[in-house]
């Protein structure tokens, strides 16, 4: 039964007293919320995912509430809590679906310690998965969201999770955080893109998500091998440029853009080592999404 | 997170050991440091737990560690293996690189001396 299969009063009757359970990928997540504004959201952008059984063990339990009743009248806020903890400030409540987005990226980089968490985007086609490690503002959501776009698989956009237990990528695929001018960019590439609302003056400038496909999430079970990993680098007015990098280079930047790589200690090192002995390396400069899409197409089909 | 590059060839830095090493001094590495060596193409990558770190090596000094690694060897020993693989026919050639790698390794810990034949 999926998310979907509620009517909207529904969801917001679920998220407001008990809690709604879905999963995503491996992890089963319980969202509490009282805000119609996030359940229309969750509507969106999650009704393709399948809702938990009653009972089920539950991994994350988080809540995006307003703090107090006073504040409510008053540049309404919204605060993110897991397990009552609340590690960020709270934000207007206009940004309660990023809020929820970035927190269950943060529950995830400083809980899944079963999985080497790069900060990366992830795609896959043929079987092949390309790793697009990056800092923001460096292109891999554009990137990521133009390929998945043409048809390929979305694993993750923000968050590589590489299964310490046999060195698979795991899918956990959610909406693409797209930023600034890559909005208007993605929706020029590809006008069947389902985006959300543009939320302007966050943190990270202005923001809308992009729909994960439906086909990405039913897949979310298929793990991964990682075919290559790519430091993608948008830059104007460059031509198309894939460099090789050495492994070594590679595993040092990737270690440097891991969130848990340092908890893990040496089973984090093999996993890397592991998953980078495997794949080829690449720098990748681009300016154009189509010569972009149609280089890791070949670089895909070539092997 | 502890991430430290060397380019072991390259570097200008003296490192003063405590023990000048000869052909015949057999280095190992220290008990306390627990280290995960890798070959990955032409660069290796090695892992010490006890401090969390992680270095970036470049051939051939990566091969040293390695070998160094696997079991206690002297620098004349090193020195031969090194040999075989880069073909090179003078040892006078290859044994001041192999002490003045190793000194290295010893200076940042990653070595010790376990014994000097007199």
């Amino acid at each position: 039964m999926k998310v979907a299969s509620l009517t909207s009063s529904e969801l917001a009757a679920r998220l407001s007293r008990v809690g709604l359970c879905f999963s995503i990928g491996d992890f089963d997540i319980c969202l509490k919320s009282p805000l119609k504004s996030l359940a229309d959201a969750v509507l969106f952008f999650y009704g393709d995912y399948e809702l938990c059984e009653d009972g089920k063990f539950i991994d994350f339990r988080v809540e995006v509430a307003p703090p107090g009743v006073i504040r409510h009248w008053f540049r309404p806020q919204v605060n993110f809590s897991f397990d009552g903890l609340k590690p960020f400030k709270p934000l207007p409540q206009v940004q309660a679906f990023a809020m929820f987005e970035w927190g269950l990226n943060w529950v995830i980089a400083n809980n899944a310690h079963q999985f080497l968490v790069i900060h990366a985007a992830v795609v896959e086609r043929h079987g092949r998965a390309l790793v697009f490690p990056g800092s923001p503002g460096s292109g891999k959501s554009t990137l990521c969201a133009a390929l998945v776009t043409r048809g390929w698989r979305l694993l993750s956009d923000e968050m590589a999770l590489v299964s310490l237990a046999n060195g698979l990528v795991t899918p956990f695929p959610r909406p693409v955080s797209l930023k600034n001018a890559s909005i208007d960019i993605i929706r020029s590439y590809a006008s069947d893109a389902v985006i959300g609302d543009v939320i302007h003056n966050t943190a990270k400038g202005t923001v809308a998500h992009m729909r994960a496909p439906s086909s990405s999430v039913e897949a979310c079970g298929r793990q991964a091998v990682t075919a290559a990993v790519i430091f993608p680098r948008w830059q104007a007015n460059s031509a198309s440029s894939l460099i090789e990098l050495s492994k070594g280079q590679t595993l040092m930047k990737v270690a440097e853009n891991s969130f848990n790589y340092n908890v893990l200690g040496v089973s984090g090192f093999k996993a890397l080592a592991d998953m980078i002995e495997c794949s080829k390396c690449f720098s990748y400069s681009y300016e154009l999404l189509d010569d972009a899409v149609t280089a890791m197409e070949e670089l895909v089909q070539n092997g | 997170m502890a991430l430290c590059r060397l380019i072991l060839v390259r570097s200008a830095k003296s490192y003063k050991t405590g023990d000048s090493l000869l052909p015949e001094t057999v280095v190992k590495i220290p008990s306390a440091c627990c280290l995960y060596v890798r070959t990955l193409g032409n660069d290796c990558v090695a892992f010490e737990s006890a401090s969390s770190t992680t270095h970036l090596i470049e051939q051939p000094a990566g091969l040293l560690l390695e070998w160094v690694n696997s079991e206690p060897l002297s620098i004349m020993k090193l020195s031969d293996r090194l040999i075989e693989i880069v073909t090179i026919e003078h040892r006078e050639d290859v044994i001041p690189f192999v002490i003045s790698t190793v000194q290295k390794f010893v200076a940042m810990g990653l070595m010790e001396i376990e014994k000097t034949v007199a």
